[in-house]
């Protein structure tokens, strides 16, 4: 004899198939409606809307990535964020609109940089409380003014110069960053070279500020800080503003900055990250050339900036010497300028004038294809060539008077 | 000719047979592979909910789970110390189903450990690794191996905790390896060697994936194996011994030998079957398929359910990129290891050391020094047993709680201020305190009771609730410097650059 299975057996089975059933279902929309799909859709109907001629067909579908692989960096914002780069989106609202400031995208190209570096959060999140950044164990996030507000509601600090000045920390003042370099300015009159290390160069009275920004907010002291916000942002303006109040026994003295100057100086210290990974390029200010002696400096910035600067600056100073403005060419191929009117009447029979805008020979070949001037410039050349003649001509004279003389 | 060979697979592939008799299930089940796994019939009682609360099993069908899931995520990990963190943030975030498998591997492994435990105090509540008066079975040795089971499922954890190379995971690590440098002499040769260099890095990770994810699964697939196949070998749970006495009863003379053949030469002596033909008959027993084939179903279907019904709501933590620089306050070890790490406070030597030493070898040791055999598969074996298990329960409660008490508020050091010597220390704190006090129970109910199991019964429910409160301690009341919180008292701010 078979016993039979009881029925209330069959049943836990069935009520626990389509548990699992429900379950796997759940996750399954969970997984396949992300907020992504509903912000590319939308920017769809406001592409077809805004924009004519668009072609909807070429407009990216599914998860956008920007990958700046010497940044080693992954960031997918242009998933959602849309229109950035796109023109006629400006007033539509986040995430489709145009970048705020679209010029930036001249210097700073989408794929040589990416989002983040400049304006914090998690790139590679896509989730909108995700990629933003404002989520536990994050670090940097998004430095909006919903992230300045938390410090002054009204005039939030523009948080996201602290980014900017990661690479631009060399350059004495930035263009779009008030907060930063106004901070600079005050480094440089304060005189806190005097007691600090700053870019590697300074006293050493106070610590080492180089890597300041790389402090992490376990090394700090929080004890002496009476606030709600425990943050290090907090800590470096409440320090600025009265230093022995947060380091007792300290010896840096109080400057009485107002609340701004200690938000722009807070900003300052915490972008002096470690660049050791930012490749040299990123860094605008630090010039890359071969070692000059004082003298070569001093006859490269004469041949740049005086009065022969326009030879060289059109690279005629390759093949010609000019005596008479100490331009020296490296290879001496043609003729020195400054005789140019003697010389040209002697091989061509022709003014200089009429030899630029009518030449021969193997300088044809170069006005026409390496170095093409207009007729203006061609013009300033004249004069400056004639210039040059006549610099050449007073001189041998008075070196004829003065021999005479002599004897 | 060739639709027959078709009609033919087709028929072995459906498998329409049904059995007709007992015997014919029988064969049914010697041919094939799968049903082979099973017995014949299985007893009523052991089929029961309240026989084994199939924790066994539940443990065996996550362990399926975490392959699965592992296995995937093999595919998607990478154990390098550059981009171990990234290639979790992509599962997070941007992997189909990333989130899933990962979410998934991570309960379904909390829960593992959590479940070799309940399925030990199961085992040992009803007197499961005993070996029966009728037919003496193997079941001691079961437990020693389940016990192997236990140290493989947290080893197999720890390993995998490293993995996401979080601050979680590097903090943790260093903790749990150094409570393995405190053993004497040779502690830091062994801290070492688990790190395969002084600091957790890029050696440290590809020995813990390889650990994790070939080693340690395959050696507990193994002993798994072993342990499951013990159990047919023995007759079933533990609780056919009470069916064997009935059988005994029934037709009190001796059983006569139905079967001849050994345990395939792999174990030594012959089967219990083979000496107990009579104990499961129709009354007391039912066909294992399809009775168990449904009842392991349901379970699989409900395990599987849960687990992945907790991964819809509850999140996988991941922190910020390991840093070795930057110590996160309180730094803990996984939560199984806290009870280990809130007694390492007291004494590194004896909270680290000698006691988890003493615990492993006592729990191997409890078949060998109960050799009781009454009520065999019966919680807490009979009305004393339930007596003196709530006394070690309370007992437990008492002294741990009194133990924790001393910690707090009257440190070792402060009572001895004047004392220098470590070793003073690692003799004298609340840590030793409770092994004695947990020792020296276990001798006074021995002697009160003359009774092995009645002491173990105390004992074991006192380490019980020990090991429930030192772990609850470590985790949800030790706060940053490992000060001591109420669960309602808010930790200090974290602070944070902005």
């Amino acid at each position: 004899m078979i016993k039979k299975i009881p029925q209330r057996e069959i049943l836990l089975v069935l009520i626990a198939a389509v548990a699992l059933l429900a379950v796997g279902v759940a996750a399954i929309m969970y997984d396949t409606g992300p907020d992504w799909k509903y912000y590319q859709s939308e920017f769809r109907t406001i592409v077809a809307e805004r924009v004519a001629n668009a072609d909807l067909a070429t407009l990216p579908v599914g998860i956008q990535q920007i990958w700046v692989e010497k940044l080693d960096r992954v960031d997918r914002c242009t998933t959602c964020h849309l229109g950035m780069t796109w023109k006629g989106l400006e007033d539509v609202e986040q995430p489709w609109t145009t970048h705020p400031i679209p010029e930036i995208f001249d210097d700073h190209r989408l794929e040589n940089f990416g989002c983040t570096v400049c304006h914090g959060g998690q790139g590679f999140a896509l989730s909108e409380y995700d990629a933003h950044g404002f989520v536990e164990h994050w670090e940097r996030p998004l430095l909006s003014d919903i992230a300045g507000s938390e410090y002054d509601p009204r005039n939030p600090p523009p948080l996201h110069e602290i980014q900017c000045n990661y690479c631009h920390r060399y350059e004495r003042s930035t263009r779009g960053m008030p907060f930063i370099n106004s901070a600079k300015e005050f480094v440089r009159t304060k005189g806190c070279k005097i007691c600090h290390v700053i870019n590697g160069d300074g006293g050493k009275l106070g610590p080492d500020l180089t890597s300041e920004g790389d402090k992490h907010a376990e090394g700090f002291d929080f004890s002496n800080l009476v606030s709600d916000q425990i943050t290090v942002f907090n800590w470096h303006i409440k320090h600025f503003q009265s230093p022995p109040t947060i380091v007792p026994g300290s010896i840096m003295p109080e400057m009485n900055f107002q609340s701004h100057d200690a938000q722009a100086l807070a900003m300052l210290v915490m972008s002096w990250r470690d660049d050791e990974d930012l490749p040299r390029a990123y860094l605008p200010g630090v010039e890359l050339k071969d070692e000059m002696t004082p003298e070569e400096v001093e006859r490269d910035l004469r041949m740049r900036e005086g009065d022969g600067a326009f030879f060289v600056e059109h690279n005629c100073f390759v093949c010609h010497s000019i005596k008479a403005y100490d331009i020296k060419s490296p290879t001496d191929k043609g003729p020195d300028l400054s005789l140019a009117p003697d010389d040209v009447r002697a091989r061509f029979n022709k003014t200089v004038e009429e030899f630029l805008f009518d030449p021969t020979g193997t300088m044809k070949i170069i006005l026409e294809s390496q170095i093409v001037l207009t007729d203006e410039e061609k013009w300033q050349a004249v004069e400056k060539i004639m210039k040059a003649y006549d610099i050449v001509k007073n001189r041998a004279a008075e070196a004829e008077a003065a021999a005479a003389d002599g004897s | 000719m060739n639709l027959f060979k078709i009609q033919d697979m087709w028929q072995k592939l459906i498998w329409p047979w049904r059995p007709e008799s007992n015997r014919e299930a029988g064969s049914g089940i010697v041919a094939n592979f799968l049903l082979h796994w099973f017995p014949n019939r299985v007893s009523l009682r052991s089929l029961a909910f309240s026989a084994s609360l199939y924790l066994g099993t539940i443990t065996f069908i996550v362990f399926l789970v975490l392959t699965v899931t592992g296995v995937v995520l093999m595919f998607l990990y990478i154990p390098s110390v550059e981009r171990a963190y990234w290639s979790i943030k992509d599962l997070d975030n941007t992997v189909s189903f990333g989130w899933l498998l990962r979410r998934l591997h991570r309960i379904s492994a909390h829960l593992m450990v959590a479940l070799v435990f309940l399925h030990m105090f199961r085992v040992f509540l009803t007197g499961s690794y005993k070996a029966g008066e009728i037919v003496r079975s193997a079941r001691p040795f079961n437990w020693v191996l389940g016990v192997t089971l236990l140290v493989l499922t947290l080893l197999l954890s720890f390993t995998g905790y490293l993995l996401p190379w979080d601050q979680l995971a590097f903090w943790a690590i260093t903790v749990g390896t150094n409570i393995a440098a405190a053993v004497p002499l040779v502690g830091e040769a062994i801290r070492q060697f688990l790190l395969g260099g002084t600091i957790i890095g890029q050696p440290t990770l590809i020995r813990f994936y390889v650990l994790h994810c070939a080693l340690l699964p395959i050696v507990l697939f193994a002993v798994a194996a072993w342990h499951m196949w013990r159990i047919r070998k023995d007759g079933g749970l533990a609780i056919v011994e009470q069916d064997r006495k009935d059988a005994l009863a029934r037709e009190p003379v001796a059983p006569k030998k139905s079967k001849t053949y050994s345990v395939l030469g792999i174990a030594s002596g012959t089967t219990v079957q083979v000496n107990d033909p009579t104990t499961l008959n129709e009354d007391n027993s039912v066909p294992s398929t399809p009775f168990l084939i449904v009842r392991i179903l349901l379970i699989t279907l409900l395990t599987v359910a849960v687990s992945i019904g907790l991964s819809l709501v509850v999140q996988a933590p991941l922190e910020a990129a390991a840093n070795p620089e930057v110590t996160p306050n309180p730094a803990k070890a996984p939560w199984y290891f806290l009870g280990l790490q809130e007694m390492v406070g007291y004494s590194a030597l004896m909270g680290g050391v000698i006691i988890p030493t003493i615990v492993i070898l006592g729990l191997m040791l409890i078949p060998f020094l109960d050799r009781e055999q009454k009520g065999i598969g019966f919680w807490f074996t009979d009305g004393p047993g339930r007596k003196w298990g709530i006394f070690g329960f309370l007992y437990g409660l008492v002294t741990t709680v009194g133990c924790l008490a001393i910690a707090l508020l009257a440190p070792m050091r402060d009572i001895f201020p004047t004392i220098e010597s470590q070793l003073f220390f690692d003799l004298v704190n609340p840590a030793t305190f409770l092994l004695l006090l947990f020792a020296g129970m276990y001798f006074v109910v021995l002697k009160k009771t003359s009774s092995t199991r009645y002491a173990a019964i105390a004992t074991f429910c006192a380490f019980i609730i020990a090991f429930v409160l030192l772990t609850y301690m470590g985790t949800a009341l030790r706060g940053p410097n490992w000060d001591f919180y109420w669960p309602w008292q808010a930790w200090p701010t974290h602070p944070t650059a902005l």
